[in-house]
């Protein structure tokens, strides 16, 4: 009897261990570090730096840097070593929202929980750093990512982005090398379908093999005699569910959806 | 050899004039002039031919010319064939050569242009100059359909949340004749090419007669007009249903055509005649694999199967991934990843596409289909069981030692194709599963993978290459006309 007490008591005591960290993990507070505001745009710049990745030096030297993007929109960078959600996107989605709601803004993120870096971007730099752009920056940087050069990668990538925010272009290796890959890949079943197509001999079909053979075909007297007539039961479904309760989402807001992508390192 | 009355040159029958016409002195006379007169009950059955036999393979071809014959059309040998004389079962009809031998190699010449991937040794001169014109026996088979006919039809309405379906009796006089449905007759002639040939205008067919073959070869016939009888009456049927359907008091209906109270006339082959048919032949011999080129000698129509040099069909791919290169760079920004999966699905189309052309060519390979080859097959092995049976000394097993006919046995590709676009599969889910951080380890797998599913498509190309070119035939004929 003794013992059961003993047990239900541990069992509590690590009940009380073990919860706080389950609600712990969806509930992890940001403090966000207002570090610049453009004065003409009122973009602001936040540095966010959880995993304590860069030294002070370095954020100095990345606010700077990221002060040319607060023309377009406000920039972010953060790094954290838990994330509550289950992937890296949805945290910096969630970010951004956070932080910027519906303006124009770009977040870089260094996921050490994940290991991915990840670019988010939304209103008018979201149309130049688009979903494929992310996906081509973070790739182009994730390599410094992997050997901890978490500055020069974060560095990198915000210059890129200024890059594309200027109208200029920046080198997109992997776009390249993913589709000569899908060409020659493509290109081999292609021409395959050519050269069977070209190679094989075809059979007539069966009117053009009766074609030259003297025939003749008679129907005397063709007659279509009624004979019964049957109903079936089959009643008319609608697909429309009724106009009772029909109701438009609205467009409140009228803002672009932003996008991102990532890399792991 | 048929003599020139004027000045004694050799008479050959000339396609573009219809006509005989003398080489020396350019007269011209009707191919019947030739023909004997006065035939006895022999001559109007049979006529006098020199079968030349290859040395090499034991394929037969008939000709009214003496001239040794240097080569051979069915296994593609450079040897001065054997020749005997023999009286041969005169056939009904002859449509005879229209198209030349110009024509052939300027058509012939044609296709090759097109076809960038083929061979260079198939465009050679010397290859080109072999074709050989060679009347090949088909049996043409006159149906008949006549008769009363009766079917079930039904048209379907909605009225309101009914269907309404009304039932009709379909009744009508079916009236039909065709005069030429035609299926080869010899099993050295492969059904596939010979239905490829199709279609020939019997209309033009004249009656039988040996001057007709001046200047060209004859093949046999060694298949039973009963091999293809029911053919000709499901074509007939076929045909048929569809102008029925066609007819305007029916068109409205669905029609049945079994089931209780259906009536359907009779299909009757009231006739069968053997009629010879011009085709252009020409044999390509590639180590132990023969290539045939033929042409519709009436309407000139070209029939091949052609080769691919599997190292000109990778460097077309290479050129062509350019433009689709500038199109995907158009389109898409892929990841590695993505790219993984791409390539993933992609291998699994090609082992798809390998599954299916390598049960083609096994079964092509096989010639389960040629029904008139495999009758002869079975008619042979029906004969040496039955021989067997009667010599009561012969060992059992020697039956079985006998080789058929025409060597048919299944051939399975060589090449394990398939190996390739599997290895691409495992290569992308193991990416996939794995997920490694660096885009080389993606990058790597997808040029593993490129060349795995390269080797895939050769692999078919290959074995496509195996179908399009025939096994060295291997005959053992005894000369003269099985049904004779």
């Amino acid at each position: 009897m003794l013992n059961i007490k003993k047990k239900i008591k541990f069992l509590f005591v690590l009940a009380g261990i073990i919860f706080p960290f389950l609600f712990c993990k969806n509930t992890v507070i940001v403090y966000a570090t207002e570090v610049y505001e453009n004065p003409d745009t009122a973009y602001r710049i936040i540095l966010e730096d959880q995993a304590d990745l860069l030294s002070e030096k370095e954020k100095m030297q990345l606010t700077e840097e990221l002060q040319e993007i607060t023309i377009y929109g406000n920039a972010a960078f953060v790094t954290i070593t838990q994330n509550p959600y289950s992937s890296t996107e949805q945290f910096i989605q969630n970010y951004y929202q956070e932080q910027f709601q519906w303006e124009s803004g770009i977040v870089f993120l260094i996921d050490m929980d994940y290991r991915k870096i990840w670019i988010y971007s939304n209103g008018r730099i979201y149309q130049t750093v688009t979903k494929n752009y992310a996906n081509v920056i973070t790739d182009n940087v994730y390599s410094y990512a992997s050997k901890r050069q978490y500055y020069q990668c974060a560095s990198k990538a915000f210059s890129q982005v200024v890059t594309l925010l200027r109208g200029e272009k920046i080198a997109q290796p992997m776009k390249y090398i993913c589709n000569i890959f899908l060409a020659l890949v493509l290109a081999f079943l292609i021409n395959y379908f050519i050269v069977m197509l070209y190679s094989k001999s075809k059979k007539p079909s069966r009117a053009e093999g009766l074609t030259g053979i003297p025939m003749q075909y008679k129907m005397n007297h063709p007659r279509a005699q009624l004979v019964r007539e049957t109903k079936r039961y089959s009643p008319i479904r609608t697909s429309s569910g009724g106009s009772g309760g029909g109701r438009s989402s609205g467009g409140g807001g009228g803002h672009s959806s932003g996008g991102g992508g990532g890399h792991s390192f | 050899m048929i003599q020139c009355p004027n000045c004694g040159g050799n008479l050959k029958f000339s396609p573009s004039a219809q006509c005989m016409s003398c080489e020396h002195c350019n007269s011209q006379f009707d191919p019947y002039q030739f023909d004997s007169k006065t035939k006895d009950a022999e001559e109007r059955e049979l006529y006098d031919v020199t079968v030349f036999t290859c040395p090499q393979c034991g394929g037969e071809i008939l000709s009214t010319d003496h001239a040794a014959a240097g080569f051979c059309s069915y296994c593609g040998a450079s040897t001065i064939l054997y020749s005997r004389i023999s009286k041969e079962k005169r056939p009904r009809y002859v449509v005879p050569f229209r198209r030349t031998k110009e024509d052939c190699k300027k058509a012939y010449k044609n296709l090759m242009r097109q076809a960038i991937f083929a061979p260079k040794e198939l465009k050679d001169e010397s290859c080109i100059d072999s074709f050989r014109g060679i009347y090949m026996p088909y049996w043409s088979y006159e149906v008949v359909q006549e008769g009363s006919l009766h079917l079930l039809g039904e048209t379907e309405s909605r009225r309101g949340d009914y269907i309404i379906t009304k039932h009709f009796s379909l009744t009508g006089e079916v009236d039909s004749w065709y005069d030429g449905i035609y299926y080869d007759a010899s099993s050295t002639f492969e059904d596939r090419i010979s239905e490829h040939l199709a279609p020939f205008n019997i209309g033009e067919r004249k009656d039988f007669c040996p001057a007709f073959l001046s200047g060209f070869y004859a093949d046999i016939p060694d298949v039973s007009e009963k091999v293809y009888e029911n053919d000709a009456k499901a074509k007939v049927w076929e045909e048929n249903l569809q102008r029925i359907r066609q007819t305007p008091q029916f068109a409205a209906c669905s029609m049945k055509t079994s089931g209780a109270g259906a009536v359907i006339p009779e299909v009757k082959v009231h006739m069968v005649e053997e009629t010879m048919f011009p085709v252009w032949f020409m044999s390509y011999r590639k180590k132990d694999r023969v290539i045939y080129t033929t042409i519709n000698g009436q309407t000139g129509k070209i029939v091949a199967d052609l080769p691919i040099d599997p190292m000109k069909y990778i460097i077309g791919s290479l050129f062509l991934a350019v433009p689709i290169f500038f199109i995907l760079n158009w389109i898409f920004v892929l990841t590695p990843s993505v790219l993984t999966v791409g390539i993933a699905v992609l291998g699994l189309l090609t082992l798809l596409i390998y599954g299916m052309e390598a049960n083609q060519i096994a079964k092509r390979n096989s010639l389960e289909e040629d029904r008139g080859l495999n009758w002869v097959n079975n008619q042979k092995a029906r004969k040496r069981i039955e021989q067997s049976r009667n010599k009561t000394n012969e060992r059992k097993n020697n039956i079985q030692e006998k080789k058929p006919i025409l060597h048919t046995s299944f051939e399975k590709p060589k090449v394990i194709g398939y190996f390739g676009a599997v290895i691409a599969i495992i290569i992308s889910v193991l990416l996939l599963v794995f997920h490694p951080v660096s885009d080389l380890y993606y990058y790597g797998g997808a040029i593993l993978s490129l060349f795995a599913i390269c080797f895939t498509i050769v692999s078919i190309i290959q074995s496509y290459n195996l179908l399009s070119t025939h096994k060295l035939p291997q005959f053992e004929k005894q000369g003269g006309d099985d049904r004779a």
